[in-house]
């Protein structure tokens, strides 16, 4: 009996064992190295990361003290594991981190360091004033966000354009005018994936509803002060609709996968693509150095009844951050790692592998490409509008808005229905109207 | 009497890890999402009792609808697509009724072996506008614009969905019926083929009797996995587009994870438990008017 009660009181005892984890220890080494756990949303075989090897051996040859213990997740598994790990407040380190809804998860439960005690004048002087607006209800700043996130750009095939006959179109009317020419020669005319249903938001009516009505009338719609019922984000929903019903997009546009969309353009089988300035990487990566000399990169058309002309829209990019709860050695490890990456020797090595960072850099150093020359000239001659899932809440977006977005383009739903049922759920429900 | 109660404690000693382990992961979670279903959560912070909200909510919502509906087609195609085809299958291999009948067995269930989400890049390329099929039947038809239209219909979208569940699922059956089948005596074939009885007597006469159990054991199998559904919609169409394809577990998982509404996520898990132990009831019920052994 007694053996009995032994064996099963072994049992339970490995149990709690198996079941308990180790403290940690977040105020640094004991010995002279500190080693940081970093949990990162990147996919390293993607060649837009290509410059992150690079990144890290330059600073591991700067701070050979400082060691880096490296999780990379992609997607949307990122977000799902980094929820359960915020939910037990047993976080990393340093982890990526979205400014806005999508890191809410995080930020809301206070477990990202303010990053202000480290931010001298001097510091923020070197980077574009933009990126040190307030990120927290209290003024907050979490990331030093490397470059902006420009949602809206044209790329233009010039080779087929030539080869057509056909000329940059300064309207939207104008690029509609040439769809039967494009499509009797069998090409697509403005490639476009929306399978992702993120995109026709991000990439096209953020852009459409700052054109429409300007950030000044978006604040009003946040707070609560104008309506998403408004003419102006009715009629940005009718301009996808009509770009829709004039076959200016590829048959299937929603069952398109974005690699598929932007593969196809680089197979020369469009005349125009409509994506994100993030992509000038990846296109350069894929595309044959002749035909990727013959790109170009142009703001949207104007669009009939426009109040902001040549705009685009554009949120600050995600970067690392600081878990709020580090001390000591490992504070001051993360912030010279922090400070590396997105200080001038790290973001050197992004602007050398073509994504143009928020340091100030000057570029005439840099050997940069046509396509990457003329994205910088075309972002800095532009006003920016507000990318809409980056300041309204998730819920309304992913669930109502951007599936709404597919449906009108099917035909299934009109503009002036998706604005209500969007309008109705904001008013009910959305973080920015309880303000 | 000394003996008898040490005796007893040490075997509770001995159920009780696990059954901690199964409060802990089975009892616990569903009592906590029980809870949490009348509740407004966001996974932190001040969480909000609001009553039957949640459900009152998911019954006027057009998204569970279309939910709902899909899982019931996928219930159907499972139950009345699956379970006949993978009999028949097994039947025709079992009676050697195809030559090389090995092949065709490993040919036919081999898609269960491959992970959903290999299966939903793999039909996915074949579907897709820049697919094989539609480019197989642009060649044919001269049509340069052709796409299968049927994805972006709210009403049919699920059909793509729904042929590689069957494409996927079928084989597992059919390897089910095929164990059971081997376990028939020849001598019961032989004598009734003696007497006379064509292939169509054998199958209704015999084997269907016998494998009525098996078939109960299955429907069982197909109505809790249909419910379930999740990992080759999530990475096929991930419920969309316009959400035609959205199915409740994917629905649910989007909206406690992604859009981190705990409340009406665990409000949605309850549903599809409820719906399980339903039709499993149903089942149950059914076997019983039919009086299956």
């Amino acid at each position: 009996m007694r053996k009995l009660v032994l064996v099963a009181a072994l049992l339970l005892t490995a149990m709690t064992m198996a079941f308990a984890g180790p403290s940690k220890d977040t105020s640094g080494a004991t010995s002279g190295a500190v080693t940081l756990t970093v949990y990162h949303q990147i996919d390293l075989a993607s060649p837009q990361y290509e410059y992150w090897p690079v990144t890290l051996a330059a600073f591991a040859e700067k701070y050979p003290d400082i060691k880096l213990d490296f999780e990379y997740v992609s997607g949307e598994q990122f977000h799902d594991k980094f929820q359960a790990m915020a939910a037990t407040g047993d976080i990393p380190d340093i982890f990526t981190t979205y400014v806005g809804s999508r890191s809410s998860y995080i930020l809301d439960r206070g477990l990202v360091k303010d990053l202000r005690p480290y931010l001298t004048d001097s510091f923020k002087a070197n980077y574009t004033p933009a990126i040190w607006g307030p990120q927290g209800p209290n003024g907050e700043i979490y990331i030093i966000s490397p470059n902006m996130a420009v949602c809206t750009v044209v790329y233009v095939n010039t080779k087929l354009q030539k080869e057509l006959g056909l000329t940059t179109p300064k309207t939207l009317d104008e690029m509609i005018a040439q769809v039967p020419a494009i499509r009797a020669a069998g090409y697509t005319p403005l490639m476009f994936a929306n399978k992702g249903v993120w995109q026709a938001q991000s990439l096209l009516l953020s852009m459409l509803v700052d054109r429409m009505g300007g950030t000044a009338w978006f604040d009003k719609a946040r707070a609560g002060t104008a309506k998403f019922t408004d003419k102006p984000f009715v009629d940005a929903l009718a301009v996808i609709k009509r770009m829709v019903d004039t076959q200016l997009f590829p048959a299937g546009v929603n069952q398109l996968e974005g690699p598929e969309g932007w593969g196809d353009f680089v197979q020369g089988k469009s005349v125009y693509l409509l994506d994100a300035g993030w992509r000038v990487g990846a296109l350069k990566g894929a595309a044959a150095p002749a035909d990727y000399a013959q790109y170009e990169a142009i703001a949207f058309p104007e669009v009939p009844g426009e109040v902001v002309h040549g705009s685009s829209a554009a949120t600050l990019g995600e970067a690392l951050a600081m878990n709020a709860k580090l001390t000591g050695a490992k504070a001051d490890a993360a912030w010279k790692f922090l400070s590396f990456i997105y200080g001038q020797e790290g973001l050197d090595i992004l602007m050398k592998y073509g994504t143009v960072p928020t340091y100030k850099l000057d570029y005439s150093k840099y050997d940069l490409d046509s396509l990457n020359r003329q994205y910088i000239q075309l972002t800095n001659s532009q006003t920016m509008g507000y990318v809409i899932d980056a300041v309204m809440d998730g819920e309304g977006v992913n669930n109502l808005l951007n599936p709404g977005i597919q449906a009108v383009m099917m035909g299934s739903k009109t503009p002036a229905q998706l604005a209500a049922e969007y309008e109705a759920w904001v008013a009910a429900n959305d973080s920015n109207r309880k303000k | 009497m000394k003996y008898q109660l040490s005796r007893k404690i040490s075997h509770y000693c001995f159920i009780l890890p696990a059954f901690l382990i199964f409060i802990s992961v089975m009892i616990f979670p569903v009592f906590f999402s029980f809870v949490l279903g009348f509740t407004q959560w966001k996974g932190y912070g001040e969480m909000r009792f609001v009553g039957f909200d949640n459900y009152i909510r998911m019954f006027q919502d057009p998204v569970f609808h279309i939910a709902l509906r899909n899982n019931i087609l996928i219930v159907l195609i499972s139950v009345f697509g699956q379970i006949p085809l993978g009999m028949l299958l097994a039947y025709m291999l079992h009676r050697k009724m195809v030559k090389k009948s090995n092949v065709f067995e490993v040919l036919i269930f081999l898609p269960i072996t491959i992970s959903s989400v290999i299966i939903a890049q793999l039909w996915n390329r074949m579907f897709s506008p820049v697919g094989i099929l539609p480019a197989l039947v642009r060649t044919i038809t001269g049509n340069k614009d052709y796409i299968i239209t049927i994805v972006e219909n709210k009403d049919l979208a699920i059909i793509p969905i729904m042929f590689v569940l069957l494409w996927q699922h079928t084989s597992l059956y059919m390897v089910i019926f095929l164990a059971n089948l081997q376990r028939i005596p020849n001598s019961f074939i032989e004598a009734a083929q003696l007497e006379g009885a064509g292939e169509g007597t054998i199958f209704l006469k015999i084997i269907m009797p016998i494998l009525g159990y098996v078939i109960f054991i299955n429907s069982i199998l197909a109505i809790a996995g249909s419910f379930k559904s999740f990992d080759l919609i999530y990475s096929m169409s991930g419920g969309g587009p316009a959400h035609y394809t959205e199915v409740i577990a994917v629905y649910m998982y989007n909206t406690t994870f992604v859009h981190q509404n705990y409340g009406y996520g665990s409000a949605l898990s309850i549903i599809i438990i409820g719906f399980i132990v339903l039709s499993l009831l149903l089942t149950r019920g059914v076997s019983k008017i039919f009086k299956v052994e």
